[in-house]
């Protein structure tokens, strides 16, 4: 860092340095929260994860057993012309300052619009099972977008603690003390010359 | 009610139809033949071991992820044949009558879409698809017959008067093909099997009503007519919770249903193999019409018993859930 070596410099980096350390201080902060928000919500999605999994293969596992009672065309036909209409509405909540997804899901209608006569019973429980699922599924869409805002705002903090740690603060210090010890020479300098200024006058 | 009731057919102009049925039902897939079938490893192994059944002529030159094509096929020789056999074209008017009532509500669900679901139309009704398309197209639903031009007034005027569900219109067209399968026939062996399966299909329903909580709302539209047990009596029963079944249905063959009704899958299979002993009950008579009928329904079973085991095998089901879900 190029500066002039005057005491007015030095006491404007002495404040900067003040300055950059506080942030310093609170990005790493930031940046340790960050992580625990993280790593909360990666606990939770591994386990919801699991859970999903387990649900939509038994789910799965209905609907083709459902599926197995009819024909193709009959069971095809039991979903021709629905009444359901499932809605995705999105809204923002802010964590740490930054802006992370809330999703909502609204279903209008009914779920089921065939009749019972042709279609098998299981096919309601692996539709009901489907539906349930799907909460999930937009629940751990929600998190996944979650964490990666929340990681790519780490990252951003990262960048940052690291520049203030490993560039700024350490330059400010050096042209701090570059600062001083010109101050100090100059001062040295200024001492010598009235020494010798002294000597002359008594020789 | 508390046993099938007796089946008396002097009728002797089956013999010969007789004999044949005979000749096929040792061809019909026993139960260690099912289970060497979903021992298959994959669907290729599968058709290949239908190869020398009477499955093999429909499923080896095709796709085996297009089996349904073959078995369709299987099914439409099956009702050709005992069309044949029967030689009585008022009962396979009622055999076929549940797929014609299919193709309306398919016809009338497209006809309100402004879709065309012909595709989604069975091959198996008495009345032939494009026909059924041209009066769809043309709406002379007068042409249709009675029963089927009521199922279509009657599905319109509920789906309309109900905010366009189309649960309901299918509900209305359920009850008229209940009320039409029931007292059409003057052949008592295939009156009762309706009635006993409207029977099941009313418990089954009032199941999952109670399942999708909504018993109350939709009760009286979504049972049947025509069933021994008769609607208004299920009706006047009102049911508040799944527990007073058992009262209800107590003195009855339907009984032991209600130890499943807890799962659904476990129940189904119950109802099925119920179904299958009152046709099997017929099996060994030596007159009438009655063991044709039973064939048709019990080879209909092995059809479903197939694309039980080919969707099991394609998506990985587990063979002991194939087993479990099996009716044999």
């Amino acid at each position: 860092m190029i500066v002039n070596a005057t005491r007015m410099e030095l006491l404007k980096l002495k404040k900067r340095l003040v300055i950059a350390k506080r942030g310093y201080k609170l990005l790493k902060q930031k940046q340790d929260e960050l992580l625990r928000v993280i790593q909360e919500i990666i606990s939770k999605l591994s386990k919801l994860r699991e859970e999903i999994e387990e649900e939509l293969i038994n789910a799965l596992k209905k609907f083709f057993l459902a599926r197995a009672y009819q024909d193709k065309k009959t069971f095809e036909a039991s979903f021709l012309l629905l009444n359901t209409d499932i809605k995705l509405s999105m809204a923002w909540k802010r964590i740490m300052n930054v802006p992370l997804p809330e999703y909502k899901k609204s279903l209008e209608g009914e779920l089921i619009s065939y009749g019972f006569a042709n279609t098998s019973p299981t096919l309601d429980e692996a539709l009901k099972n489907l539906l349930e699922v799907f909460d999930k599924l937009i629940e751990l869409a929600e998190m996944e977008k979650s964490i990666a805002l929340l990681a790519g705002e780490m990252e951003k903090t990262r960048r940052r603690v690291n520049a203030l740690e490993y560039i700024l603060i350490p330059e400010i210090e050096d042209s701090v003390r570059g600062i001083n010890m010109k101050l100090e020479e100059r001062e040295r300098e200024t001492n010598s010359r009235l020494m010798r200024i002294k000597d002359i006058i008594r020789g | 009610m508390n046993k099938f009731e007796t089946i008396s057919v002097l009728d002797t102009k089956y013999a010969y139809a007789l004999g044949c049925i005979r000749a096929r039902e040792i061809r019909l897939l026993s139960k260690k033949r099912f289970e060497e079938l979903i021992s298959s490893k994959d669907v290729e192994e599968l058709i290949a071991a239908l190869h020398d059944t009477d499955y093999g002529q429909y499923l080896h030159s095709i796709n085996p992820y297009r089996y349904e094509e073959g078995l369709e096929r299987a099914r439409i020789e099956l009702f050709n044949e005992m069309e044949k056999l029967t030689d009585d074209p008022e009962i396979m008017k009622v055999l076929r009558a549940r797929f014609d009532f299919h193709n309306i509500t398919v016809l009338l669900k497209g006809k309100i879409a402004e879709e065309d679901y012909t595709s989604k139309c069975s091959p198996l009704g008495y009345q032939s698809v494009d026909e059924l398309v041209g009066i769809f197209k043309e709406e002379r639903y007068e042409d249709l017959p009675f029963y089927l031009h009521k199922a279509v007034r009657e599905g319109v005027e509920a789906y309309f008067t109900h905010n366009h569900n189309p649960q309901i219109l299918n509900f209305s067209i359920d009850s008229i093909m209940a009320e039409t399968l029931t007292s059409y026939s003057e052949n008592d062996f295939l009156t009762n099997y309706y009635k006993i399966w409207i029977d099941i299909t009313n418990l089954k329903t009032i199941l999952r009503l109670f399942f999708l909580e909504r018993y109350k709302e939709l009760a009286n539209i979504a049972l049947l007519p025509g069933g021994f047990i008769l609607r208004e009596e299920i009706l006047l029963a009102n049911f508040d919770r799944i527990q007073v079944l058992d009262d209800f249905y107590k003195r009855t063959v339907y009984y032991p249903l209600l130890e499943w009704k807890d799962s659904f899958s476990d129940l189904e299979r119950a109802a099925e193999v119920l179904l299958i002993s009152f046709l099997k009950s017929v099996s060994f008579e030596s007159i009438g019409v009655e063991p044709i009928i039973s064939y048709l329904f019990i080879r209909e079973n092995e059809i479903r018993n197939l694309r039980l085991i080919f969707i099991g095998k394609i998506n990985a089901v587990k063979d002991e859930v194939i087993k479990e879900r099996l009716i044999v």
